[in-house]
């Protein structure tokens, strides 16, 4: 039985359209992302789950319950807020034990779950401290521990992490994980960050402009993203405009500007037809420069960047398209700025899309 | 820049300062506290005619005991009335967003500035005579009479209406702006945790928004106490502390009246400086240790919030509307309304002489007191604001720009606070033939009077517009352009405040046209409308009381508007 669950779920604020008639499903247990860039109506979601607003058409289920309609102080789920939201008034120990306390829950067992929340997130000695004591860590810590106290099964996290340093974040992030999956929850996190839920997430949902553009787990969304948007939102991607200049049975032959070809192993496109193809920079391999051949493109190099491991080379093809490709900084072939070369394309690892109507820049957007 | 000119700029600001503090002083601050150097320095005066008179010993401080624990009593239970009925209107001005909240607002804020003397007339005819409630329910007669007490508490119902809609706006519009600071993720937070409404509002908003109520309540206290102009028209033969100072200044018995004056001005600061205080402080104070001592009655407490938040859902907002319908809109509704079936006649008995016509233009001629009146008010009003523009615009910028300018800033409220007839004595004491004996009571002592409250008025709108908008920067950028400190405010800062300073103006001479109390005291022979009001009271006069207080409340509705309109962005 899945945990939650939307059905065709609608939002307006006056004209704005926040949540666009959004099906989705999380299923017992999973930790599940909404990820997106700002004003996608990720965050208008979780509220509507949370009851914090309600939906102008449609149907949410928690667990069994359809909770539309149904006050947040009944829907009993966990919400850890951006801002940590502790009552300033009250220290740690009040906090943690207001939601007990509020649901006249019997004194044994209110201290039992305050304390062994407070000890699962490290805060068990500070039990006395007032918000404004604790560090920005501290204190998303202690949301949390007060959100689990209210003995819930779901928890929702807006943008938990937003308001910490990078360190803290990366390393909060997995305590998230690990303190969700210990204690059995089920999870709806919401960030803009694709690398936070890359590395937390079961399954993410990519939202924008109101609607889910794609649902399914890290790998999938990297390996094989649906729309353009998604190959660019998630981790990154050269793009291509071309039309397809020969098709047949097992592969296409797509033709970029400058008469540059590329084959390809999607074939669901007819003669002509204008397409877009992305490829990600780990899958642009480095050649010495050679004639244009397909898959086989040259170039030059423009730039150089150090990034650690990894080095990026910004390259200039020959029809004046720009390309990106990352090479471990172990490879053997190395260039020069300024040298000729060339970059080859593994037709498995290529994405297709029709032309986007609105134009690429337009389809990519993040806003 | 040349020397010379640079010692002649800081001559030239010295000596502004100076002369803006010294006004300040001498048309401000002096009148307000005067009345109490004066307990000290006629000391004997006071002491042998209060306390050890010859004829009746100590009978004057009893009858000051007397009004005063009265005018407490009222005070206490206006306050706390207000405190019922106050908060769930301030919680929904600050949180919810719905039709017509602009309007709640307005009439929220009209018994600020309308003429107490009017409103006290329209509630007295609203719940005492046929024309009002009494008659729209279907009774031949008023719902109440002018003497009847509330039971249990014992305080004459009228004058708790007038102080509950006069005070009301105090409570409301100071706990509304702190709950406005707060922000309202603490009221989410509980609400994800399990706590219904009303629990959260105990457990978070309360504590939380403690200072602004403590204020508020303060504020309105204080105010309750120093309630003159309404409370002289539906008083009848109660006394309370400010009644009490107008009777004793027409009896010639200055010295009690100056004593108890005194004393309710030491009130009033001792009231308002612990809240400027408890405003400034941003920190606040950890109620940490939650109820826990209430554990018993926890449980019960909160099992009734749930009832009451989720059943009785509106009930809360549903009556503090109706009491602030009753309160303000009904009387002044009613009062407006009643002038045409009085216009002739009496529409009860049919007689001519309770018409209004024939009460303005017959034998008694009210019309020509009432023109007479209407001149000096707007007379008064007029002078008076400008004047007081002249000297509040000065300080405005005093205020923001040295750091005394906050304790300036909070002496500027006891004006505004002091019982006005106590101001009025004061100013009387001061000014009159029995202090520097420069101005005969008259006119031009009202003027003087009115200066005194003018300035807060004008102040507070123009700080507030000062500091909501970018001014201070705009200064600062004219100044790295060359400019002076005098020519930036000129030239910059005085056109960007010109609404702010136009809506205090405005402010200003509506309530100077309204107010009572201080100019019962001070007038001599001058009437203005509000006085006018009263003594048409007096003599039985109704009709002609109904038509100035509707056309002075008329007036003052369209003059707020203006404010409103201004004010609103």
């Amino acid at each position: 039985m899945p945990d939650v669950r939307l059905i065709n779920v609608t939002k307006t604020f006056g004209k704005i359209i926040a949540v666009d008639h959004v099906s989705l499903q999380v299923s017992d247990r999973e930790y599940v992302t909404l990820l997106g860039p700002s004003g996608c109506g990720k965050t208008t979601t979780l509220r509507l789950i949370a009851g914090l607003a309600e939906p102008d058409e449609g149907e949410i289920y928690i667990g069994d319950r359809l909770v539309t309609g149904l006050p947040p102080e009944d829907r009993e789920v966990g919400f850890v807020f951006q801002n940590y939201a502790l009552f300033p008034h009250m220290n740690l120990w009040d906090n943690t034990t207001y939601g007990p306390r509020v649901k006249a829950w019997e004194e044994e067992r209110t201290k039992r779950i305050a304390n062994e929340m407070l000890g699962l997130v490290r805060l068990a000695e500070r039990k006395d401290a007032f918000p404004h004591e604790l560090s920005g860590g501290m204190q998303q810590r202690a949301g949390l521990a007060r959100a689990l106290s209210a003995g819930t099964n779901l928890l929702l996290l807006d943008e938990p992490l937003g308001a910490l340093d990078a360190r803290i974040r990366t390393q909060l992030r997995y305590e998230l994980r690990r303190l969700v999956k210990d204690l059995g929850l089920t999870a709806i996190h919401v960030t803009h960050d694709q690398e936070e839920a890359m590395t937390i997430s079961d399954k993410i949902v990519v939202m924008r402009r109101g609607a889910i553009e794609q649902t399914g787990t890290p790998e999938q969304l990297y390996l094989a993203p649906k729309t353009p948007f998604i190959a660019n939102f998630i981790g990154e991607s050269n793009f291509f405009e071309g039309s397809i200049a020969k098709a047949s049975r097992d592969a296409s032959i797509v033709e970029l500007r400058g008469g540059l070809l590329i084959e390809v192993n999607s074939i669901e496109w007819k003669e002509g037809e204008r397409v877009i193809i992305a490829v990600r920079p780990e899958n642009i391999k480095l050649e010495p420069h050679a004639p244009a051949d397909l898959n086989f493109l040259p170039g030059l190099v423009e730039r150089i960047r150090f990034i650690g491991g990894i080095l990026r080379y910004e390259i200039r093809l020959v029809n004046d398209d720009a390309v990106t490709s990352r090479v471990p900084i172990e490879a053997e072939k190395k260039f020069e700025v300024g040298e000729k070369m060339a970059v080859t394309l593994d037709s498995a690892k290529i994405h297709v899309y029709q032309y986007p109507r609105e134009g690429l820049r337009e389809a990519i957007k993040v806003e | 820049m040349p020397p010379d000119g640079f010692e002649k700029r800081t001559i030239i600001t010295k000596t502004a300062l100076f002369a803006v503090l010294a006004s300040f002083l001498v048309f401000v601050l002096m009148p307000t506290i005067y009345i109490v150097s004066f307990t000290f320095t006629r000391w004997e005066e006071i002491y042998s005619e209060v306390f050890a008179n010859p004829i009746i010993a100590s009978e004057n401080w009893f009858q000051i005991q007397r009004v005063l624990l009265f005018s407490f009593r009222i005070a206490l239970f206006t306050i706390a009335f207000d405190f019922i009925f106050g908060i769930p209107l301030a919680y929904l001005l600050a949180r919810k967003r719905f039709l017509g909240k602009g309007i709640l607002e307005d009439i929220i804020t009209l018994p600020l500035v309308i003429p107490t003397s009017g409103f006290g007339f329209a509630t007295l005819i609203t719940w005492t005579t046929v024309s009002g409630l009494g008659g729209i329910l279907g009774f031949k007669s008023g719902l109440l009479n002018l003497a009847d007490r509330i039971p249990l508490i014992n305080i004459p119902f009228l004058i708790f209406a007038v102080h509950v809609g006069l005070t009301l706006p105090y409570v409301v519009l100071t706990i509304r702006a702190k709950l406005q600071e707060l922000d309202p993720v603490f009221e989410v937070a509980s609400r994800t945790l399990g706590a219904v409404s009303l629990t959260t509002f105990r457990r978070i908003v309360f504590p939380l928004a403690l200072p602004g109520i403590f204020s508020g309540l303060v504020l309105a206290f204080a105010r309750s106490l120093g309630e003159t102009g309404a409370t002289m028209v539906v008083a009848g033969v109660s006394t309370t502390a400010s009644i009490a100072i107008v009777r004793w200044v027409f009896e010639f018995k200055f010295a009690t009246a100056s004593f108890l004056g005194c004393l309710l001005v030491v009130i009033a600061w001792a009231l308002i400086l612990p809240v400027e205080i408890l405003l400034r402080r941003k920190r606040r104070l950890p109620i940490s240790r939650s109820p826990l001592q209430t554990i018993g009655i926890e449980g019960q407490l909160l099992s009734m919030e749930k009832f009451v938040s989720r059943r009785l859902h509106y009930v809360k907002e549903v009556a503090s509307m109706t009491v602030i319908v009753l309160a303000v809109v009904v009387p002044i509704v009613i009062v407006l309304n009643s002038i045409f079936p009085y216009w002739f006649r009496d529409p009860y008995t049919g007689r001519f002489e309770g018409g209004v016509i024939y009460q303005l233009f017959g034998p008694s001629n009210y019309f020509g007191a009432l023109s007479r009146a209407t001149l000096t008010s707007f007379a008064v009003a007029a002078v008076s604001t400008y004047i007081a523009a002249c000297l509040a615009i000065p300080l405005v910028y005093v205020i923001e720009r040295y750091r005394f300018g906050t304790i300036i800033r909070s002496i500027l409220k006891i004006p505004l606070i002091v019982p006005t007839s106590a101001l009025g004595l004061s100013v009387l004491l001061l000014w009159g033939p029995r202090g520097l004996g420069m101005v005969n009571p008259g006119i031009w002592l009202i003027i003087l009077t009115h200066i005194v409250f003018s300035v807060p008025v004008i102040v507070e709108p123009t700080i507030a517009a000062y500091e909501g908008s970018e001014i201070q920067s705009y200064e600062e950028s004219a100044r790295t352009l060359g400019a002076t400190s005098y020519d930036a405010a000129e030239t910059i800062s005085l056109p960007l405040l010109k609404r702010g300073i136009l809506a205090g103006v405005i402010l200003s001479f509506t309530h100077s046209l309204g107010e009572t109390g201080a100019t019962f005291i001070v007038m001599g022979s001058d009437l203005t409308v509000p006085t006018l009001v009263v003594n048409m009271v007096e003599a039985l006069a109704i009709p002609a009381a109904l038509f100035s207080s509707a056309y002075l409340i008329a007036i003052s509705l369209v003059l707020l508007a203006v404010f409103r309109f201004l004010t609103r962005r």
